[in-house]
């Protein structure tokens, strides 16, 4: 039996390289699915971002009003998620604009016996859905002193 | 056997190219799940640490509140023993843990459930107080000082998914201005008017109707009491010791004025005034004044009433002068600078101020000749009088004496002038001397007790107004400002408090309608009737303030009016501590309302320049209830064309004496401590 190729042929055969392929295509699968995963999680990190941006946001704003600005009425959980503000003067927007977030506020007060302070709890939460169906939040509190 | 060999020959191979390429994308891959995996712990790591933030922001208002509300109030705590001290003497660093009552730490756990991603979540506050954070305001007072106390806060809570605990550590700095509740100058004063004649004439003030003992017998005029000093030691006999002491002074500057010493004769009625007096005006303490011959001159002084007709004593006093002065010594005066009989507060009175007691001279030779020289207003009177006929008075022997040793005749013109009885007016401190020899010389000034060279001397003989002592600022109080030293200087004095500046606490201004006890509410100064303002407060307000609710003070505190006038219709008290609330009138007056009664813990100050301001008015008459004034008062100019409406009421006025503080003073004891005040700002996040 006489083969045509040179004997000193030094490249891959097809069947190699098909060989190769397969063997590659089967063991880097796993590896783009776990690039996949790491692209979650970006979403995800980014959500958290936006999501703590969103609070500090409302939170800031917050803590910039008199004690008894409306905004800061005692209140059970607010919708907050469109949210235009007149401050100083100019309009703020501290609306969200991604659909998926939700922002709620709920301010409850306390006031100390004997002490002349009062405070206004003040508590953010932002709620979303992830890509995958998780439901997720943050939740600030700070706290508003008269 | 061909491929083999041809397989043999290559130089690499398809498992090792496939298993470099799975190697090399395992690496990538690796460090991008590595990555992605940290980025997401750094999120998370940054979402806790934003609730770390917000947590210790919380703790850091508390904090400041208790620091404020809590431990600056406890005067022998910590805190206010590192923040009291002289600049130079502060420690490098001070500090300790803040410990929260009860309900603040309830306060903070609910915090802490608000914040519950924080897991295992614990906490601690401290204040720190270091030298190298504060600077000085006023040279001559060193404890006053702007600065910052530190709030040092550490965090501890769970790592995200992980038992690792992870600590941060915030500095939060509260600014704090310390500045005494004193005007310096001024508030060494326990009543300081730079005009007091205010347009009208030198006898404006003797409107007192009293009796031979010092009780009113009529209820125009109710006199003004100056309590001076709560101390009953020796009187000091050198100006220093004076002005040094605990005592408040006496400035009475814009001329001359007489004022009649009130009688005290045989006891001591409730403003007698006898201890001006040698022999302190009930004993007969007869004082020789000069010979004629083997004839003595004999001085008796006593002091000013109203004649009781049914008392020969009285009677007896009258009638001596009564043909020159019997309008003059009915009245004695409103201001009883010194106290009464009953309540001897001495002090040095600066000014051009005259003391007027009723004098009584005679002649003694000898135990059979001897007599009463009485004032003569007609020379028929003066011929009868010398007569020895009359049955009302006969001074012959005088005139023959006279005549003999003297040559020729004296007239009535220089009888009356030299010899006769009077009223006679003596440099108000002249009393000093009585005072400092406990009443036992006659002649003080000889006794070399006060040194001649003493400005004191000069005080008591009446040569302080011509020498320029009366009206000058005395050291150390001189060493506060270099550039004012003139006492007269009040507008001076009060530009240079600093406030609005670096000595207020904060400015307030008020909209018209806008009244000052609920602006002071809405701002946290006053819980309740509970004043705490711990600072000054700068206030304008085009209609004025009034404090139309009583206020309990637990701080002290002083709030200076733009312009306008500042109106008290209520008690000002201080809720156990020694404080004291200085209101101070820049431009306007401070009207005290007739209705009120009782104490004031105040210090009142009106500044204004215009005819009718500048001037602490006490309205009322003689018959309203009585006042006290814990503190000190001080004005522009008294009841300017108004006596009978703003004067007349008469008040009490004791002094401070923490408001002597002494400039420059490194000892606690007579120093600013105890006026201090600390006022907080908002705590802030040091960078």
């Amino acid at each position: 039996m006489k083969t045509t190729r040179p004997v000193n042929c030094r490249a891959f055969s097809f069947v190699e390289i098909m060989f190769a392929i397969i063997c590659l295509g089967l063991l880097a699968a796993p590896i783009f699915n776990m690039f996949g995963q790491g692209a979650k999680g970006t979403i995800r990190n980014r959500n958290d971002i936006l999501a703590q941006q969103h609070a500090s946001n409302l939170m800031s704003y917050a803590f910039f009003l008199p004690y008894n600005h409306d905004f800061l009425d005692v209140s059970a959980p607010r919708d907050t998620g469109s949210l235009q503000v007149d401050f100083g003067g100019k309009t703020l927007d501290l609306s969200m604009e991604d659909p998926q977030f939700k922002r709620t506020i709920a301010v409850s007060e306390i006031k100390p016996p004997d002490w002349k302070h009062t405070y206004k709890v003040v508590t953010v939460v932002v709620r979303w859905q992830e890509p995958n169906g998780l439901n997720r939040r943050i939740k600030i509190a700070g706290l508003v002193s008269k | 056997m061909q491929i083999i060999e041809a397989i043999k020959g290559r130089r690499g191979s398809v498992a090792v190219l496939i298993g470099g390429i799975v190697l090399a994308l395992l690496i990538f891959f690796g460090a991008f799940i590595k990555y992605s995996t940290s980025r997401q712990y750094a999120t998370k790591r940054l979402n806790r640490v934003l609730l770390a933030r917000e947590f210790s922001s919380a703790l850091a208002t508390l904090a400041c509140h208790h620091l404020k509300d809590n431990e600056i109030h406890d005067l022998s705590g910590k805190l206010v023993k590192s923040l009291e001290k002289p600049l130079a003497a502060m420690t490098s660093k001070a500090g300790a843990d803040i410990i929260f009552p009860l309900f603040i730490n309830k306060l903070v756990d609910r915090l802490k459930i608000a914040n519950s991603e924080l897991q295992e979540l614990t906490w601690q506050v401290s204040w720190e107080v270091r030298k190298e954070d504060f600077k000085p305001i006023l040279a001559a007072y060193p404890r006053e000082k702007i600065g910052m106390i530190r709030i040092p806060i550490i965090v501890k809570y769970l790592a995200p998914a992980s038992l690792e605990k992870i600590t941060e550590e915030y500095v939060y700095t509260v600014n704090i201005r310390i500045v005494a509740n004193f005007i310096p100058v001024l508030s060494k004063f326990t009543l300081y008017v730079q005009d007091v004649r205010s347009g009208e004439d030198e006898e404006r003030f003797n409107k007192v109707v009293n009796d031979d003992h010092g009780n009113l017998i009529e209820s125009d005029y109710r006199p003004w009491i100056l309590k001076n000093t709560e101390q009953n030691g020796p009187f000091p006999s050198r100006f220093a010791d004076i002005i040094k002491s605990s005592r408040g002074l006496v400035y009475l500057g814009g001329g001359r004025v007489n004022l009649g010493i009130a009688r005290a004769w045989s006891s001591e009625g409730k403003y007698a005034e006898g201890f001006h007096l040698l022999g302190e005006g009930r004993t007969e303490a007869f004082y020789k004044t000069g010979d004629i011959g083997p004839m003595a001159l004999l001085n008796f002084e006593t002091g000013l009433s109203k004649t009781d007709p049914n008392d020969s004593e009285s009677v007896f006093w009258y009638d001596l002068i009564k043909s020159g002065f019997a309008e003059l010594s009915a009245k004695s005066s409103i201001f009883k600078l010194y106290g009464t009989d009953n309540e001897r507060s001495p002090t040095l009175v600066f000014g051009d101020a005259a003391a007027r007691t009723l004098c009584a001279r005679g002649y003694r030779e000898s135990i059979n000749n001897y007599g009463p020289l009485p004032y003569t207003y007609h020379d028929d009177q003066f011929a009868d009088f010398i007569s020895g006929q009359s049955e009302e008075y006969d001074f012959s022997y005088f005139m023959s004496q006279y005549t003999l040793y003297k040559g020729g005749t004296l007239s009535r013109s220089k009888y009356n002038k030299d010899y006769a009885s009077c009223l006679i007016e003596v440099p108000y401190n002249r009393a000093l001397g009585y005072i400092i020899t406990n009443y036992k010389n006659n002649r003080p000034l000889d006794s070399g007790i006060i040194p001649t060279s003493d400005p004191l001397f000069d005080f008591v003989s009446g040569k302080a107004v011509s020498k320029g002592f009366a009206k000058k600022i005395p050291a150390p109080y001189s060493t506060v400002y270099s550039d004012v030293q003139d006492l007269s200087a009040m507008g001076d004095l009060l530009k240079k408090i600093e406030i609005p500046g670096r000595r207020a606490m904060a400015e307030i201004i008020l909209a018209k309608g806008e009244k000052l006890l609920p602006a002071l509410q809405k701002r946290g100064y006053l819980d309740k009737n509970k004043l705490d303002l711990n600072g000054w407060l700068h206030i304008k307000a085009e209609e004025g303030i009034v404090v139309d609710d009583s206020l309990l003070l637990i701080s002290h505190g002083g709030i200076i009016l733009a312009e306008g006038n500042i109106e008290v219709k209520s008690s000002i008290k201080a809720d156990g501590g020694r404080f004291l609330l200085n209101l101070v009138a820049r431009k306007g007056n401070i009207i005290v309302d007739s209705g009120l009664a009782g104490e004031l813990d105040v210090g009142l100050t009106a500044a204004g320049e215009g005819s009718d301001t500048g001037q602490v008015k006490f309205a009322g008459n003689g018959s309203s209830s009585e006042i006290t004034i814990n503190g000190n008062v001080a004005m522009r100019r008294i009841a300017a064309g108004s006596l009978a409406s703003y004067c007349s009421r008469g008040v009490k006025i004791v002094y401070d004496e923490d408001l002597a503080a002494l400039p420059q003073h490194s000892a606690d004891d007579r120093s600013e401590q105890p006026l201090l005040m600390f006022s907080f700002e908002y705590p802030r996040l040091l960078d």
